[in-house]
Protein backbone atom coordinates (compact mmCIF):
# COMPACT_ATOMS: atom_id res chain seq x y z
CA UNK A 1 0.00 0.00 0.00
CA UNK A 2 2.52 2.15 1.07
CA UNK A 3 3.93 3.13 -2.68
CA UNK A 4 0.81 3.40 -4.37
CA UNK A 5 -2.62 5.08 -4.21
CA UNK A 6 -4.82 4.05 -1.41
CA UNK A 7 -8.03 2.35 -2.14
CA UNK A 8 -11.15 1.99 0.26
CA UNK A 9 -11.80 -1.00 -1.44
CA UNK A 10 -8.03 -2.22 -1.49
CA UNK A 11 -8.89 -6.30 0.21
CA UNK A 12 -11.65 -6.26 -2.15
CA UNK A 13 -9.95 -5.97 -5.54
CA UNK A 14 -7.20 -7.67 -4.26
CA UNK A 15 -8.63 -10.68 -3.44
CA UNK A 16 -10.36 -10.35 -7.18
CA UNK A 17 -7.08 -9.73 -9.17
CA UNK A 18 -6.01 -12.91 -6.98
CA UNK A 19 -8.56 -14.87 -8.01
CA UNK A 20 -8.37 -13.27 -11.96
CA UNK A 21 -4.77 -14.61 -12.13
CA UNK A 22 -5.54 -18.17 -10.60
CA UNK A 23 -8.06 -18.98 -13.46
CA UNK A 24 -5.75 -17.39 -15.80
CA UNK A 25 -2.90 -19.27 -14.79
CA UNK A 26 -3.65 -22.55 -13.54
CA UNK A 27 -4.94 -25.81 -15.48
CA UNK A 28 -8.67 -25.98 -15.59
CA UNK A 29 -8.73 -29.52 -14.57
CA UNK A 30 -6.83 -29.19 -11.53
CA UNK A 31 -9.51 -29.88 -8.93
CA UNK A 32 -7.60 -30.10 -5.83
CA UNK A 33 -5.93 -26.74 -6.50
CA UNK A 34 -9.44 -25.19 -7.61
CA UNK A 35 -11.29 -26.59 -4.88
CA UNK A 36 -8.41 -24.91 -1.83
CA UNK A 37 -8.51 -21.91 -3.60
CA UNK A 38 -12.45 -21.70 -3.75
CA UNK A 39 -11.96 -22.66 -0.14
CA UNK A 40 -9.75 -19.65 0.35
CA UNK A 41 -12.18 -17.15 -1.55
CA UNK A 42 -15.22 -18.48 0.33
CA UNK A 43 -13.56 -17.56 3.79
CA UNK A 44 -12.53 -14.19 1.99
CA UNK A 45 -16.56 -13.33 0.80
CA UNK A 46 -17.46 -14.80 4.64
CA UNK A 47 -15.06 -12.31 6.37
CA UNK A 48 -15.91 -9.47 3.99
CA UNK A 49 -20.03 -9.91 4.02
CA UNK A 50 -19.66 -9.49 7.84
CA UNK A 51 -18.12 -6.68 7.22
CA UNK A 52 -20.47 -5.43 5.01
CA UNK A 53 -23.56 -6.27 6.98
CA UNK A 54 -21.21 -4.19 10.25
CA UNK A 55 -20.88 -1.28 7.79
CA UNK A 56 -24.65 -1.20 7.19
CA UNK A 57 -25.82 -1.69 10.52
CA UNK A 58 -23.51 1.08 11.80
CA UNK A 59 -24.57 3.09 8.57
CA UNK A 60 -27.85 2.80 9.83
CA UNK A 61 -27.48 3.93 13.47
CA UNK A 62 -25.70 7.26 12.50
CA UNK A 63 -28.42 7.79 10.00
CA UNK A 64 -31.12 7.53 12.48
CA UNK A 65 -28.86 9.50 15.06
CA UNK A 66 -28.78 12.38 12.08
CA UNK A 67 -32.72 11.84 11.93
CA UNK A 68 -32.98 12.51 15.50
CA UNK A 69 -30.40 15.47 15.50
CA UNK A 70 -32.50 17.19 12.09
CA UNK A 71 -35.43 16.72 13.97
CA UNK A 72 -34.28 18.61 17.50
CA UNK A 73 -32.43 21.29 15.27
CA UNK A 74 -35.49 21.89 13.10
CA UNK A 75 -37.72 22.00 16.84
CA UNK A 76 -35.32 24.28 18.11
CA UNK A 77 -35.13 26.52 15.25
CA UNK A 78 -38.83 26.74 15.17
CA UNK A 79 -39.06 28.27 18.43
CA UNK A 80 -35.63 30.32 18.13
CA UNK A 81 -38.45 31.77 15.38
CA UNK A 82 -40.49 32.58 17.37
CA UNK A 83 -38.58 33.92 19.75
CA UNK A 84 -36.78 36.18 17.51
CA UNK A 85 -40.33 37.88 16.65
CA UNK A 86 -42.41 37.95 20.06
CA UNK A 87 -41.91 39.99 22.86
CA UNK A 88 -41.16 37.98 25.66
CA UNK A 89 -43.79 40.33 28.26
CA UNK A 90 -47.01 40.43 26.14
CA UNK A 91 -46.01 37.64 23.38
CA UNK A 92 -47.15 40.09 21.08
CA UNK A 93 -45.04 40.32 17.66
CA UNK A 94 -42.12 42.55 18.33
CA UNK A 95 -40.83 45.53 16.63
CA UNK A 96 -38.86 43.40 14.03
CA UNK A 97 -42.22 41.14 12.99
CA UNK A 98 -44.50 44.62 12.99
CA UNK A 99 -42.05 45.82 10.80
CA UNK A 100 -42.01 42.47 8.23
CA UNK A 101 -45.79 42.57 8.46
CA UNK A 102 -45.71 46.30 7.89
CA UNK A 103 -43.51 45.63 4.41
CA UNK A 104 -45.60 43.17 3.46
CA UNK A 105 -48.36 45.36 3.79
CA UNK A 106 -47.09 47.79 2.40
CA UNK A 107 -46.12 45.81 -0.37
CA UNK A 108 -49.39 44.48 -1.04
CA UNK A 109 -51.47 47.77 -0.93
CA UNK A 110 -49.00 48.87 -3.91
CA UNK A 111 -49.93 46.33 -6.24
CA UNK A 112 -53.22 46.01 -5.10
CA UNK A 113 -55.46 49.38 -4.44
CA UNK A 114 -57.72 48.23 -2.82
CA UNK A 115 -55.70 46.68 -0.22
CA UNK A 116 -55.03 49.91 1.61
CA UNK A 117 -54.60 50.02 5.38
CA UNK A 118 -53.82 52.00 8.28
CA UNK A 119 -51.45 52.03 11.34
CA UNK A 120 -52.36 53.18 14.84
CA UNK A 121 -49.57 54.31 17.15
CA UNK A 122 -50.29 53.87 20.63
CA UNK A 123 -48.64 54.99 23.54
CA UNK A 124 -49.75 54.87 27.51
CA UNK A 125 -49.46 58.20 29.03
CA UNK A 126 -47.28 59.22 32.10
CA UNK A 127 -46.22 55.35 32.09
CA UNK A 128 -43.21 56.34 33.56
CA UNK A 129 -45.03 57.54 36.38
CA UNK A 130 -46.81 54.23 37.02
CA UNK A 131 -43.25 52.24 36.82
CA UNK A 132 -42.23 55.30 39.97
CA UNK A 133 -44.88 55.22 42.01
CA UNK A 134 -46.21 51.60 41.95
CA UNK A 135 -43.35 49.59 40.73
CA UNK A 136 -42.58 47.73 37.76
CA UNK A 137 -44.29 44.83 38.11
CA UNK A 138 -47.19 46.57 38.46
CA UNK A 139 -46.08 48.69 34.89
CA UNK A 140 -45.26 45.07 33.28
CA UNK A 141 -49.10 44.49 34.48
CA UNK A 142 -50.34 47.73 32.68
CA UNK A 143 -48.23 46.70 29.41
CA UNK A 144 -49.89 43.34 29.45
CA UNK A 145 -53.60 43.91 30.01
CA UNK A 146 -53.12 46.42 27.88
CA UNK A 147 -51.63 44.54 25.20
CA UNK A 148 -54.56 41.84 25.94
CA UNK A 149 -57.18 44.14 25.32
CA UNK A 150 -55.64 45.65 22.27
CA UNK A 151 -55.38 42.33 20.57
CA UNK A 152 -58.75 40.85 22.03
CA UNK A 153 -60.24 43.91 20.53
CA UNK A 154 -58.63 44.09 17.11
CA UNK A 155 -59.36 40.15 16.63
CA UNK A 156 -58.97 39.24 12.84
CA UNK A 157 -59.53 43.06 11.96
CA UNK A 158 -55.41 44.03 12.43
CA UNK A 159 -52.54 43.12 14.09
CA UNK A 160 -51.18 44.65 17.24
CA UNK A 161 -47.27 44.29 17.93
CA UNK A 162 -45.20 45.87 20.58
CA UNK A 163 -43.12 48.67 19.48
CA UNK A 164 -41.32 49.28 22.19
CA UNK A 165 -41.47 50.02 25.97
CA UNK A 166 -44.73 51.37 26.19
CA UNK A 167 -45.63 51.88 22.67
CA UNK A 168 -47.57 49.40 20.44
CA UNK A 169 -48.17 49.96 16.57
CA UNK A 170 -50.82 48.58 15.33
CA UNK A 171 -52.30 48.00 11.72
CA UNK A 172 -55.58 47.84 10.51
CA UNK A 173 -56.63 46.32 7.66
CA UNK A 174 -59.97 47.13 5.22
CA UNK A 175 -61.15 50.06 7.35
CA UNK A 176 -61.06 53.50 6.43
CA UNK A 177 -59.23 56.51 8.29
CA UNK A 178 -62.74 57.85 9.91
CA UNK A 179 -63.71 53.78 10.79
CA UNK A 180 -59.96 53.31 11.93
CA UNK A 181 -60.24 56.36 14.31
CA UNK A 182 -64.00 55.39 15.64
CA UNK A 183 -62.11 51.80 16.61
CA UNK A 184 -59.06 53.98 18.36
CA UNK A 185 -61.36 55.45 20.11
CA UNK A 186 -63.20 53.13 21.59
CA UNK A 187 -60.29 51.38 22.85
CA UNK A 188 -59.09 54.79 24.32
CA UNK A 189 -62.24 54.68 26.46
CA UNK A 190 -62.05 50.94 27.06
CA UNK A 191 -58.60 51.63 28.56
CA UNK A 192 -59.49 55.01 30.36
CA UNK A 193 -62.41 53.13 32.43
CA UNK A 194 -60.33 50.02 33.16
CA UNK A 195 -58.90 48.99 36.68
CA UNK A 196 -55.39 48.08 36.73
CA UNK A 197 -55.01 45.80 39.85
CA UNK A 198 -52.18 44.41 41.68
CA UNK A 199 -51.77 43.36 45.31
CA UNK A 200 -54.93 45.53 45.94
CA UNK A 201 -53.69 48.87 44.38
CA UNK A 202 -55.82 49.89 41.44
CA UNK A 203 -53.85 52.03 38.59
CA UNK A 204 -55.58 53.78 35.79
CA UNK A 205 -54.16 54.97 32.82
CA UNK A 206 -55.05 56.73 29.36
CA UNK A 207 -53.22 56.15 25.78
CA UNK A 208 -52.86 58.78 23.24
CA UNK A 209 -52.64 57.23 20.02
CA UNK A 210 -51.58 58.82 16.27
CA UNK A 211 -53.13 57.37 13.04
CA UNK A 212 -51.57 57.02 9.57
CA UNK A 213 -52.82 56.03 5.82
CA UNK A 214 -51.24 53.83 3.65
CA UNK A 215 -53.12 56.54 1.09
CA UNK A 216 -50.44 59.12 2.57
CA UNK A 217 -47.36 57.99 1.20
CA UNK A 218 -45.74 54.72 -0.59
CA UNK A 219 -42.66 54.87 1.58
CA UNK A 220 -42.90 52.71 5.47
CA UNK A 221 -40.44 55.17 7.23
CA UNK A 222 -42.50 58.02 5.73
CA UNK A 223 -45.80 56.38 7.20
CA UNK A 224 -44.42 55.83 10.13
CA UNK A 225 -43.29 59.28 10.79
CA UNK A 226 -46.46 60.51 10.30
CA UNK A 227 -48.56 58.68 12.83
CA UNK A 228 -45.27 59.47 15.40
CA UNK A 229 -45.81 62.99 14.72
CA UNK A 230 -50.12 62.53 15.55
CA UNK A 231 -48.56 60.80 18.12
CA UNK A 232 -46.78 63.37 19.09
CA UNK A 233 -49.40 65.93 18.51
CA UNK A 234 -51.98 63.90 20.52
CA UNK A 235 -49.62 64.15 23.54
CA UNK A 236 -48.63 67.84 23.10
CA UNK A 237 -52.44 68.68 23.17
CA UNK A 238 -53.18 67.16 26.18
CA UNK A 239 -52.97 63.36 25.80
CA UNK A 240 -55.93 61.03 26.27
CA UNK A 241 -56.95 61.16 22.32
CA UNK A 242 -56.30 59.99 18.89
CA UNK A 243 -55.22 62.26 15.88
CA UNK A 244 -55.95 61.45 12.27
CA UNK A 245 -54.87 64.23 10.36
CA UNK B 1 9.54 9.23 9.80
CA UNK B 2 7.73 12.31 10.28
CA UNK B 3 5.28 12.83 13.38
CA UNK B 4 1.54 13.83 11.90
CA UNK B 5 -0.50 17.04 13.13
CA UNK B 6 -3.08 17.53 11.41
CA UNK B 7 -5.77 19.86 12.20
CA UNK B 8 -9.38 19.59 12.16
CA UNK B 9 -11.39 20.39 9.08
CA UNK B 10 -15.15 21.04 8.19
CA UNK B 11 -15.68 17.84 7.73
CA UNK B 12 -12.70 16.08 8.71
CA UNK B 13 -10.85 15.13 12.40
CA UNK B 14 -8.11 16.47 14.03
CA UNK B 15 -5.15 13.52 13.87
CA UNK B 16 -1.69 13.38 15.70
CA UNK B 17 0.51 10.79 15.42
CA UNK B 18 3.93 10.66 17.12
CA UNK B 19 5.62 7.51 16.19
CA UNK B 20 8.19 7.94 18.70
CA UNK B 21 5.85 7.82 21.38
CA UNK B 22 3.95 5.28 19.72
CA UNK B 23 0.91 6.93 20.02
CA UNK B 24 -2.14 8.41 17.16
CA UNK B 25 -5.36 10.32 18.27
CA UNK B 26 -8.15 10.68 16.03
CA UNK B 27 -10.72 13.25 17.41
CA UNK B 28 -13.50 15.19 15.94
CA UNK B 29 -16.16 14.41 12.77
CA UNK B 30 -14.94 12.39 9.73
CA UNK B 31 -16.72 12.82 6.62
CA UNK B 32 -14.24 13.99 4.19
CA UNK B 33 -15.26 14.73 1.00
CA UNK B 34 -12.14 12.39 -0.94
CA UNK B 35 -11.51 9.71 2.44
CA UNK B 36 -9.06 8.02 0.21
CA UNK B 37 -7.41 11.53 0.06
CA UNK B 38 -7.70 12.58 3.24
CA UNK B 39 -6.40 8.89 5.17
CA UNK B 40 -4.21 7.41 2.29
CA UNK B 41 -0.82 9.19 4.05
CA UNK B 42 -2.24 8.11 7.36
CA UNK B 43 -2.67 4.59 6.51
CA UNK B 44 0.78 4.65 4.98
CA UNK B 45 2.41 6.16 6.99
CA UNK B 46 1.13 3.72 9.89
CA UNK B 47 1.47 0.62 7.80
CA UNK B 48 5.46 1.94 7.77
CA UNK B 49 5.78 2.77 11.58
CA UNK B 50 4.14 -1.36 12.40
CA UNK B 51 6.41 -2.83 9.70
CA UNK B 52 9.72 -1.24 10.51
CA UNK B 53 9.44 -1.13 14.16
CA UNK B 54 8.93 -4.75 16.09
CA UNK B 55 7.59 -4.96 19.39
CA UNK B 56 6.87 -1.33 20.35
CA UNK B 57 3.72 -0.08 22.35
CA UNK B 58 1.32 1.50 19.90
CA UNK B 59 -1.59 3.71 21.61
CA UNK B 60 -4.50 5.07 19.49
CA UNK B 61 -7.53 7.03 20.85
CA UNK B 62 -10.45 7.74 18.76
CA UNK B 63 -12.73 10.26 20.06
CA UNK B 64 -15.17 10.49 17.29
CA UNK B 65 -18.36 12.65 17.01
CA UNK B 66 -19.70 10.91 14.08
CA UNK B 67 -18.60 9.54 10.91
CA UNK B 68 -19.80 8.53 7.82
CA UNK B 69 -19.50 4.61 6.27
CA UNK B 70 -16.58 5.60 4.06
CA UNK B 71 -14.74 6.53 7.09
CA UNK B 72 -15.92 3.10 9.23
CA UNK B 73 -14.25 1.13 6.27
CA UNK B 74 -10.90 3.29 6.80
CA UNK B 75 -11.10 2.12 10.46
CA UNK B 76 -12.15 -1.41 9.89
CA UNK B 77 -8.93 -1.44 7.38
CA UNK B 78 -6.61 0.12 10.69
CA UNK B 79 -8.43 -2.31 12.86
CA UNK B 80 -7.07 -5.21 10.12
CA UNK B 81 -3.92 -3.50 9.94
CA UNK B 82 -3.26 -3.57 13.81
CA UNK B 83 -4.86 -7.55 14.16
CA UNK B 84 -2.28 -8.34 11.53
CA UNK B 85 0.77 -6.46 13.41
CA UNK B 86 0.11 -7.21 17.06
CA UNK B 87 0.34 -10.06 19.42
CA UNK B 88 3.29 -12.08 21.38
CA UNK B 89 5.64 -11.44 18.47
CA UNK B 90 4.66 -8.30 17.53
CA UNK B 91 3.65 -5.20 18.74
CA UNK B 92 1.43 -4.06 21.75
CA UNK B 93 -1.22 -2.34 20.33
CA UNK B 94 -4.12 -1.23 22.47
CA UNK B 95 -7.15 1.01 21.02
CA UNK B 96 -9.17 3.42 23.37
CA UNK B 97 -12.70 4.24 21.96
CA UNK B 98 -13.62 7.49 23.92
CA UNK B 99 -17.55 8.43 24.22
CA UNK B 100 -19.13 11.31 25.72
CA UNK B 101 -21.36 8.93 28.24
CA UNK B 102 -24.37 9.85 27.27
CA UNK B 103 -23.75 9.64 23.84
CA UNK B 104 -25.28 5.58 23.58
CA UNK B 105 -24.82 5.83 19.86
CA UNK B 106 -21.09 6.57 19.65
CA UNK B 107 -20.61 3.42 22.41
CA UNK B 108 -22.57 1.37 20.50
CA UNK B 109 -20.82 1.77 17.30
CA UNK B 110 -17.10 0.95 19.42
CA UNK B 111 -18.87 -2.05 20.24
CA UNK B 112 -19.54 -3.17 16.45
CA UNK B 113 -15.65 -2.56 15.84
CA UNK B 114 -14.59 -4.09 18.83
CA UNK B 115 -16.37 -7.43 18.00
CA UNK B 116 -14.25 -8.93 15.21
CA UNK B 117 -11.33 -7.86 17.29
CA UNK B 118 -8.81 -10.58 18.63
CA UNK B 119 -5.29 -9.38 19.15
CA UNK B 120 -5.29 -5.97 20.44
CA UNK B 121 -6.70 -4.67 23.57
CA UNK B 122 -10.07 -2.26 22.49
CA UNK B 123 -11.82 -0.46 25.58
CA UNK B 124 -14.16 1.69 25.35
CA UNK B 125 -14.03 4.47 27.77
CA UNK B 126 -16.33 7.63 28.87
CA UNK B 127 -14.83 10.62 28.71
Amino acid sequence: MSDKEFSLYEEEEKIILNANNFISDNDKNNLDLYKKEFLLLLENYKKLFKQSKRLIRMSDKMEAELAITKAELEKYSDKLKIQATTDALTGLPNRRKIMMLLEDALNNSISNHESNFNIMMLDIDFFKKVNDSYGHPMGDLVIKEVSNHMQKKFGKSGVVGRFGGEEFLSIFYNQNKTEAKEFADQIRIEIENKNFSLNNVDVNVTVSMGIASSLESNNLKKILDIADQRLYKAKESGRNQVVIN
Amino acid sequence: MDNIDIKPGDRSPSILCDWVKGAMEIKGESYPENVTEFYGPILSSMEKFLKSNNKQNFTCTFELLYFNSSSAKVLMRMFDMFEEFSGSNSHNIKVYWKVDKEDDNMRELGEEFAEDIENIKFEIINK
